[in-house]
């Protein structure tokens, strides 16, 4: 009985210890590969685009861009690597990649880990980017897939800037070309599409010291490069009014007024004048008004802006030429009246193509509109499998609101 | 086969399934399982059975849980040294295999001291018990993902029968298959084909 109780006790303690001691051993020659293959499961990626590191720290950094995820530091000063999530691509959803940017800040090599475009950038796209510095100004869009390499492009620079802003790196100094390209979709609202994209056309100027010479596609305004040898402008013009920036984005009266004055004549010659056109349009969408042209403040994709009074109140009219599928100017005219609420909103083109509205008639969906205000989300004129369309609608109708505010004196 | 094993054999196949199913939603997680589980039968099984002249009635249950817990620790820490990617799929499942009733009753009934061949029967078993698991990991992906493989390669880089898509299926998924009722239907049926074939085998057996 004795020795049953003896066994019933040496024997657990025993196995305990034996199990104590083995699973120390095992620990020990295991834990140091469990730690490399959590850091390599973590950093692997990193690893892919630095192969020659020796290690990675994360870094927390404040202020950094929304797409930029993850930034690391290489621990024997080869750079860093940045994990880059953008969803400005076409299908809305993550594009992930990890950009490595070596000791002479320039890109060593980018990795997507994720793409889930319809349409493929090609494999030698990133390879592009291999020796660039932050200014990116050797790297190109690639044609068919421009919202996806837009995204990447966008995502390195957000890589770059994440960097430079906590003076990890600096960012090299751009060239004018540069600085007046990444300007424009700023300043030249009228030329810019839905997706952030410029919708215009070069053109030669006639003006001495014109460099480059554009038109919105919706001929709504043209943009210059004027440089006097010492100074460079952008001049954004529809031959009525004007607007001069420094190539920093700063508006500047610094340009002259010769100068000027001949810009905005060619402007003129450039420019479609819709006024006449669509006053008429305006006589019929707001019954019985006086309508009167009125000057809008802002270069965006409104075009022509009037103030239409009956017996009823005050309206304000807005013909809108905004951006639809393949950069085709979509028009439509929209009044609202003077508490700011969509009055009217007509658009002829969106009964051409009936089949986009799947779930509802075309009449609904405008009609559906009316009664907009400016604390509208936007989604009100979102059409599943219309989505090029419908975000020029939704473009335009943010467009008319801007500019309401502008005419209002509010901003 | 044993006839008093045959009868059991369905049972602890239920007993053993539960934590198999969470980590079965696709091939080479029940592969990953199945070697766990072979591996911690297998060694419990024989250290029960070196032990079984010292193990007692009042300490049984004490030492068998030791032991299942020692040999899972073991999987678990060198899975995650050598293959964290499985790793990734299993290894939250492989600790609870320390208190697996199927695992656990093996293991101590390894102690019988009339029981012969016990590690070689425990070795068929856990063979037989992986099959149901490599067959319910297979339908849930095929069915429910519309691939075969598709997470080789994350293991063991590129090999040729990676990642094998499945094309009906890519298009007519099961969804079902990957959430845990899905696990149940496969493996009852991976398990009523077990209890199919041992019932014909021992018809055959009483023929002769």
């Amino acid at each position: 009985m004795a020795n049953k109780s003896v066994k019933s006790i040496i024997l657990p303690v025993i196995v305990v210890i034996l199990a104590f001691v083995i699973l120390f051993l095992v620990n020990l020659w295991t834990y140091p590969l469990i730690v490399e293959s959590r850091m390599q499961g973590e950093v692997g990626p990193a690893m892919d685009v630095m192969p020659n590191a020796k290690g990675f720290e994360e870094l927390q950094l404040d202020n950094i861009p929304s797409t930029v995820k993850t930034v690391y530091k290489e621990t024997s000063g080869q750079g860093y690597v940045v994990k880059v999530s953008t969803k400005a691509g076409f299908t809305k959803e993550a594009i992930v990649f990890y950009v490595a940017i070596d000791g002479e800040n320039k890109v060593q090599k980018i990795n997507v880990t994720e793409y889930p475009e319809t349409r493929d950038v090609g494999d030698g796209y990133v390879d592009t980017f291999i020796g660039s510095d932050s200014t990116l100004s050797t790297v190109d869009l690639v044609a068919g897939v421009t919202y996806s390499s837009s995204a990447i492009k966008n995502g390195v620079a957000d890589a770059f800037k994440a960097l430079s802003d906590n003076s990890l790196i600096v960012a090299a100094k751009k060239e004018p070309k540069q600085l007046y390209e990444e300007l424009m979709p700023v300043v030249f609202g009228t030329a810019v599409n839905p997706a952030g994209m410029m919708a215009q056309e070069e053109f030669t100027s006639s003006v001495s010291g014109v460099v480059k010479a554009q038109k919105a596609l919706n001929e709504g305004a043209v943009a210059y490069w004027y440089t006097d040898g010492d100074n460079n402008y952008a001049v954004v013009t529809n031959g009525k009014i004007a607007k001069v920036y420094d190539l920093e984005g700063n508006e500047v009266s610094s340009l002259s007024s010769s100068v000027l004055s001949s810009l905005m004549e060619e402007a003129k010659t450039m420019v479609k004048d819709n006024s006449s056109s669509d006053i008429k349009r305006f006589k019929k969408y707001v019954p019985s008004s006086t309508v009167t042209e009125i000057d809008v403040p802002l270069f965006n994709n409104v075009t022509t802006a009037f103030q239409c009074v009956n017996e009823n109140g005050t309206y304000y009219g807005f013909g809108v030429r905004s951006y639809a599928f393949e950069n085709t100017p979509l028009t439509m005219y929209i009044s609202i009246d003077d508490n700011g609420a969509i009055y009217s909103f007509n658009c002829s083109s969106l009964y051409v193509e009936p089949e986009y509205f799947t779930h509802s008639e075309p009449d609904n969906y405008t009609e559906g509109l009316v009664g907009v205000t400016e604390s509208w989300s936007g989604d009100e004129a979102l059409i599943t499998g219309a989505t090029l369309t419908s975000e020029a609608v939704r473009d335009a109708i943010s467009d008319v609101f801007e500019s309401f505010k502008a005419i209002k004196g509010g901003n | 086969m044993e006839e008093k094993y045959r009868k059991i054999l369905v049972e602890l196949i239920f007993l053993g399934l539960t934590p198999a199913f969470a980590a079965t939603i696709n091939t080479v997680s029940a592969v990953s399982m199945e070697v766990g589980i072979i591996f911690i039968m297998v060694m419990s099984t024989l250290t029960m059975r070196l032990l079984r002249r010292f193990v007692t009635e009042e300490n049984k249950y004490f030492v068998t849980l030791i032991v299942t817990t020692l040999y899972s620790s073991i999987f678990q820490m060198v899975t995650e040294a050598y293959f964290i990617d499985a790793y990734k799929n299993i290894g939250m499942y492989i600790a609870l295999c320390s208190i697996n009733m199927m695992l656990f009753g093996v293991a101590q009934g390894a102690t019988g001291k009339e029981e012969k061949h016990m590690v070689a029967k425990v070795l068929l078993f856990s063979l037989i018990f992986g099959f149901v698991i490599y067959f319910v990991g297979s339908m849930r992906e095929i069915m429910g993902v519309g691939t075969y493989w598709g997470q080789v390669k994350d293991i063991f880089g590129e090999v040729k029968f990676a990642n094998i898509p499945v094309k009906y299926f890519s298009n007519h998924k099961v969804l079902i298959l990957q959430k845990a009722p899905g696990a149940y239907i496969v493996g009852a049926i991976a398990t009523a084909i077990v209890a199919y074939v041992l019932k014909k085998t021992a018809k055959k057996k009483e023929a002769k």
